[in-house]
């Protein structure tokens, strides 16, 4: 399998063997608590961005406080490097659009089944900071050319220097 | 509980079939809100043009069929074929209920498709992903991620993006904001020139302003306080000096006759004020017909839709119908139970002309224009 084949492995995944049973969800919407939830195959990609499946995502709708309380349960602080309460605080805070999980779902990932009460949510990482930094590299990726690799060194070699005042 | 009645559906003897097509003069401006069920698709067919038209479109979630409403505009003969026939594709924010058909749109009408617009907001559903990932293998469609204030002349017809305000774009990365506050909100006014030269004097003379559409994407109640803020509606001077400067002369900027309403009608897209500035002669609703996941369109938007094309708060009485203040959903039926499905607007050039057509399409129906029921 290449790597661009090979499951999607962002960093809080890297030591995971298994990845193909996660779903990747993302937190779309939210009116009067309930959250629209898009809910996808795990993509491939490596460690590369995300690619997914044509047709393999769709959107349910659930209740927030069911999910939250579901998430305190199942969320797993996996972000790498951080200190304990940090990763205790990120374990438990409040669900907001935009956040993305890898969620282990418990049954078939079927549209056509009741998610609302969310008792389809098994064990889940946390992967929003590292979605939105594949989101916002991709947008990068679309719309500009590639970085020169020389470019790149002297843009991370010179912002190590302290930056001289305006004279 | 008893439900509240259904508002969106129209009496069968209201509508009458005719010739569609036939109906649209060159000089008219046609709005296609399609019926997708739970999300937005637009087409605007522009005024003809040196023989042909062009087209904007404004979000796509069933690619497939907003592609076989081209092909048939095609054939029939009132869409170009040439390469910028589809002028520009608009993605007015990344939710799936309004870019999931997106990628392979852009893939499969690269050829046609002079600009991409999208509002930079990065978000990482599937969806999103995709849509950059068909952006990126355009080699010849211009993009932009246009702020309030930005325009664009396409031929005869002005865009001008009233959304988002430059003060919310900054706030993507840092203190964020809801992606529907991303949504591109646009007006679009017809026709753009303001001037005619006198074939007499050979002088130039000033038109009446034209026709006018405001298509409210997903933008919130934050996001159209900008907008009202930004476009503030300025009361003419009558003075002397100001008319013999022919400055001051007052403009309404949220002022259209085609409204299509942020949101789906939910209660965070809409209030009274904004319905009041816009005072709309049609509101456009895109809506599912049990009212999907979030219940729309909200009654208490509905209600202050009424109440600012009809002002009736005052005097307690009831509004007339839906149909009868110029509001149409894309998820109504005919008393005979029929679905309505898509609507186009046929728009004069002054505005005063705005002609409804119901196609009676589901929203897993191709739109089959030989459907057309005139709204009278």
């Amino acid at each position: 399998m290449t790597a661009e084949h090979s499951p999607w492995r962002p960093p809080s995944l890297h030591h995971r063997e298994k990845l193909d049973h996660l779903a990747y969800v993302v937190v779309e919407e939210e009116i009067d608590g309930t959250m629209g939830l898009v809910v996808a195959h795990w993509p491939s990609g490596g460690r590369g961005a995300p690619r997914f499946r044509d047709d393999g995502e769709f959107e349910v709708a659930v209740d927030r406080e069911e999910l939250q309380r579901r998430l305190a349960e199942r969320r797993v602080p996996e972000a790498a490097d951080l200190p304990d309460a940090v990763a205790a605080e990120l374990r438990s805070r409040r669900v907001e659009v935009g956040d993305v999980f890898a969620i282990e779902v418990l049954g078939e990932l079927s549209p056509d089944d009741d998610w609302r009460n969310c008792e389809w949510v098994g064990e889940t990482i946390d992967l929003t900071a590292e979605a939105r930094e594949a989101a916002k590299a991709k947008m990068y990726e679309a719309l500009t050319p590639e970085l020169d690799k020389r470019m790149a060194k002297r843009l991370i070699a010179d912002a190590k220097e302290p930056r001289e005042p305006a004279a | 509980m008893t439900a509240p009645p259904r508002t969106q559906d129209v009496p069968a003897a209201r509508l009458k079939a005719g010739d569609f097509l036939g109906s649209i003069d060159p000089e008219d401006l046609v709005h296609f809100v399609v019926n997708v069920g739970d999300g937005d698709t637009q087409l605007l067919l522009l005024p003809q043009e040196d023989g042909g038209r062009k087209a904007i479109v404004v979000d796509v979630v069933s690619g497939d069929k907003l592609e076989a409403l081209i092909a048939v505009l095609q054939q029939a003969g009132v869409l170009s074929t040439e390469a910028g026939a589809l002028a520009i594709v608009v993605a007015t924010h990344p939710h799936a209920d309004h870019i999931s058909g997106m990628a392979k749109f852009l893939a499969n009408h690269e050829a046609l498709i002079d600009e991409m617009w999208e509002p930079g907001y990065y978000l990482a559903t599937p969806t999103y992903f995709k849509m950059m990932d068909a952006l990126a293998g355009l080699e010849k469609v211009a993009h932009s991620q246009p702020a309030s204030g930005t325009i664009r002349f396409v031929d005869q017809v002005k865009i001008t993006v009233l959304a988002p305000a430059v003060s919310l774009k900054n706030r993507y990365d840092s203190y964020g904001i809801d992606v529907n506050n991303s949504s591109i909100a646009l007006r679009v006014d017809f026709p753009a020139q303001r001037y005619v030269r006198r074939d007499d004097t050979g002088g130039l003379e000033k038109v009446p302003k034209g026709a006018s559409l405001i298509l409210g994407a997903d933008a919130q109640t934050l996001s159209w306080a900008h907008v009202i803020e930004d476009f503030p509606t300025l009361v003419a001077s009558d003075s002397a000096v100001a008319k013999a400067l022919r400055k001051a002369r007052g403009v309404e900027p949220l002022r259209a006759d085609v409204f299509k309403v942020p949101h789906h009608c939910s209660k965070h897209g809409l209030n009274l004020e904004l319905v009041e500035e816009v005072s709309p002669g049609l509101s456009l609703i895109s809506s599912v017909r049990e009212g999907g996941s979030y219940n729309f369109p909200h009654l208490v938007s509905l209600e202050a839709l009424r109440e600012g094309i009809d002002a009736t708060a005052q005097k307690g009485t009831a509004h007339q119908p839906d149909f009868d203040l110029g509001i149409h959903f894309t998820s109504g039926r005919d008393d005979a139970g029929a679905d309505l499905g898509t609507i186009a607007v046929v728009l004069g050039p002054t505005g005063k002309s705005r002609v409804v057509w119901r196609f009676g399409d589901s929203p897993t129906d191709d739109v089959d224009l030989t459907k057309a029921r005139e709204f009278g």
